[in-house]
């Protein structure tokens, strides 16, 4: 009698592996022999941006949607808040960001620490860069389309969790004539992103940007490690498709153990 | 488009630095005037919509059907249409429904559906459906939990009547008694798939056009029997079913027909204008 | 050493002792671990009860802040907001909650509606969006625009009119081309996830209570 559910020990197989994978990727990348990651436009985008915001003397804007600190969309987000951070302290940008109540804290921790590095803590107050609207999604959405008319940002940066309000939001953006730089995981959301703003970070991407921003061996390795995970169900899908056009059922089976 | 300085302002250009708000105002009238008088625009029937409309037909007398979605209500309204038409299918039938809300708002919603419909007007409260209680804790947590004891997770319904005292719940508890689950929500299908489908339990989603394409692997796979698309599907199932009390998929389907026009106008101009103001500045 | 006990080692340890038997309950068929994964949900549903309690207290606490300092350019609303929120917890619980019909009227054409009137601008929206955004630029914005418009008209009643297959072709772009990329997403979501838990495990990732 099988210890295992019906239909669970390939799943099982596969997470193992997956799991062995990122943990030797990050070994690796820890050794020093991780991969480069290849150059990202929409993090060269995000230093143009703001030299633009600093030019204009207007501010950058930047929220990754609504999600907990817990997310990985959101963790993307708050590795961009401190490039973004400690550009806008360096140039004098007025920054002004929108968090949900999970990850508050973290951001204003964030953007406190970029500003003390810069040697500007007394630019830095509580409640004026970080700035919380509510938890509902539209109703932060109002706030921050209310936001970009006040304040006419000159570049927003939109990396996390973002479904439907993209389109309102972006737009807003637009009507100001802000650069902006999106980034989600979201299937809702892509679209959306991809209509609205100027570059776009599709998936993990998003990641990859935070990974070669921050230079942590341990992001690097789970990127390398996505990979090699992404080119194993690849390979299985493949071999699954030729087996199914010569009529045979055996990955259909072997995946079903 | 920028414009130099001293450059000529032709037709083109003016036409593509129209304010935005009277393109909004000209949408505006396009929608509200066939609410106000509606065409009734023929439209056909999908097969996605045919076979929920057939499966439902087909559900044995004494079925138990289970109505849970999560949602915000504002979402809910597009997916409201052709879940009205699914109660409006059902209401003659022989069967009860369990309506368990997965967010607070389905928790609003569905009752709200129920009355609109007249579904409660037809069945008796306790013995053809029920509104349990709002468990909170995440459709990842409420869900296993569901599936394999409802009164161990459900102590009352939504009214704080036990379970126990329920009709409905004499022979009800677990998989092994739900024909159908119905997901109404806006994003539901997901949980659904990874903790319902398990046990064997057919799903019909009444999904937004959003995740209508997004969520074609989980039918594929056989998690999911079939999804309405959108407020189209809504409209089709409501023609199926002989129109609803509250129709917002036909009224919209009126209101589609000439906003769809419109914004196809738009992006011709848009493109034909594009490609006009560059040849006019390189002559 | 007591510091490092309370912010390191007792919350991984919680951590652990949760995690592992809701992933073996997942694929290993054990009585044991089903009883135990079942009263961690239980328990899930409490913490999740609390942390309703608490995000109440969060947001009352970052309120009266903004209040107090009144540096926040909106800090009205944020008085507005607290009266709102404590005025309709009470009026709800004094109702009887969810069975009081006014309770509901309320709810639906104040929040409900005003959601939806916010939602409803995205058909505005789409209109600035399609008239800016859907210029064929380039090849990728050609593409994009041909496949949008196919799916787009393939929903309006005047599509089928135009020509009879045109919902058919539209429905196989939604089921075929589209799944196709949403199964690509979903597997890179997917692998991504088992990362992130690797990350967690391993305590490679440090948020939230695990510092350090």
């Amino acid at each position: 009698m099988s210890v295992f559910l019906r239909g669970r020990i390939a799943d099982f197989l596969i997470f193992v592996v997956l799991f062995v994978s990122t943990w030797l990727a990050t070994r690796l990348a820890r050794m020093g022999k991780g991969r480069e990651i290849r150059p990202i436009p929409a993090l060269d985008a995000i230093y143009e941006g703001i030299g633009r915001a600093a030019e204009m003397g207007r501010p950058a804007f930047m929220t990754p949607g609504a999600g907990d600190v817990g997310r990985a969309p959101v963790v993307a987000g708050l590795a961009i808040l401190d490039v973004m951070a400690t550009q806008c302290a360096k140039l004098d940008v007025p920054l002004l960001t929108v968090f949900g109540q999970g990850a508050l804290g973290a951001a204003e921790m964030i953007v406190a620490e970029a500003y003390r590095r810069e040697g500007k803590p007394e630019l830095y107050s509580p409640g004026k860069q970080v700035l919380f609207f509510s938890g509902d999604q539209y109703a932060r959405t109002a706030g921050e389309a209310g936001l970009f008319q006040r304040e006419k940002p000159a570049l927003n940066v939109f990396v996390g969790d973002f479904y439907s309000e993209m389109l309102y939001i972006g737009e807003a953006g637009a009507r100001v004539g802000a650069m902006q730089i999106g980034g989600t995981i979201q299937q809702l959301g892509i679209p959306l992103m991809a209509i609205t703003m100027d570059y776009l970070m599709i998936g993990e991407e998003m990641f990859a940007v935070a990974a070669s921003i921050t230079r942590d061996p341990v992001q690097t390795g789970s990127i390398m490690a996505q990979d090699v995970g992404k080119m194993i169900l690849l390979s299985i899908s493949i071999i699954g498709v030729i087996a199914m056009l010569l009529g045979s059922k055996i990955m259909i089976d072997l995946l079903s153990t | 488009m920028k414009k130099e300085e001293g450059a000529s302002v032709t037709i083109w250009s003016k036409a593509l630095s129209v304010r935005p708000e009277w393109f909004w105002l000209i949408a505006l009238i396009l929608i509200i005037v066939p609410m106000a008088v509606p065409p009734r625009v023929p439209f056909k029937v999908n097969d996605s919509t045919l076979r929920i409309y057939e499966y439902v037909k087909k559900i044995p007398d004494g079925s138990v059907i289970v109505s849970g979605g999560l949602g915000q209500w504002a979402f809910i309204y597009e997916t409201s249409a052709a879940f009205m038409a699914f109660l409006t299918q059902i209401k003659n039938k022989n069967v009860k429904l369990i309506i368990f809300p997965l967010s607070t708002d389905s928790l609003m919603f569905e009752p709200w559906a129920v009355s609109v419909t007249g579904f409660d007007k037809v069945k008796e409260y306790g013995k053809d459906w029920v509104v349990l209680n709002y468990v909170p804790g995440g459709a990842d947590i409420i869900l296993p939990a569901f599936m394999t004891n409802i009164k161990g997770l459900c102590r009352t319904d939504l009214y704080g009547t036990p379970l126990e005292q329920i009709p409905i719940f004499k022979n009800v508890n677990s998989y092994k008694d739900i024909t159908l689950w119905v997901d109404c929500g806006a994003n539901s299908i997901p949980s659904l798939a990874r903790y319902v489908a398990p046990y064997k339990v057919p799903i019909i989603g009444f999904v937004h056009s959003a995740y209508y394409g997004m969520f074609q692997p989980y039918i594929a796979a056989g998690q999911v029997y079939e999804m309405t698309n959108g407020i189209r599907g809504g409209g089709e199932y409501e023609k199926l079913v002989g129109y609803t009390s509250w129709n917002l998929g036909t009224i919209t389907m009126d209101s589609y027909q000439l906003y769809s026009i419109y914004i196809l106008a738009l992006v011709i101009i848009a493109n034909v204008g594009t490609q006009m103001l560059k040849r006019e500045e390189k002559t | 050493m007591s510091k490092v006990l309370y912010s390191v080692i007792l919350p991984y340890a919680v951590f652990i002792v949760c995690f592992v038997p809701i992933l073996s309950n997942y694929y290993f068929d054990v009585p044991m671990l089903r009883s135990i994964d079942a009263e961690l949900r239980n328990w899930s549903t409490l913490i999740g009860l609390t942390a309703m309690f608490l995000g109440l207290a969060n947001i009352t606490i970052y309120y009266y802040r903004e209040t107090k300092r009144r540096k926040h350019m909106e800090w009205q609303f944020g008085v507005y907001s607290i009266i709102l929120t404590y005025a309709w917890i009470i009026y709800g619980l004094s109702q009887g909650g969810l069975t009081s019909s006014a309770y509901n009227q309320i709810y639906v054409f104040v929040k409900g509606h005003s959601e939806a009137a916010q939602i409803g601008l995205l058909t505005f929206f789409f209109v600035t969006a399609a008239f800016r955004t859907f210029r064929a630029k380039n090849i990728q914005a050609l593409v994009l625009l041909t496949f949008a418009f196919i799916t787009f008209i393939g929903v309006a009643p005047w599509g089928e009119q135009v020509w009879s297959g045109w919902p058919a072709f539209s429905e196989w772009i939604l089921v075929g081309i589209t799944m196709a990329g949403s199964r690509a997403i979903l597997i890179a979501a997917s692998v991504g996830l088992v990362a992130m838990v690797v990350r967690i495990v391993l305590r490679y990732e440090k948020g939230g209570l695990i510092r350090g």
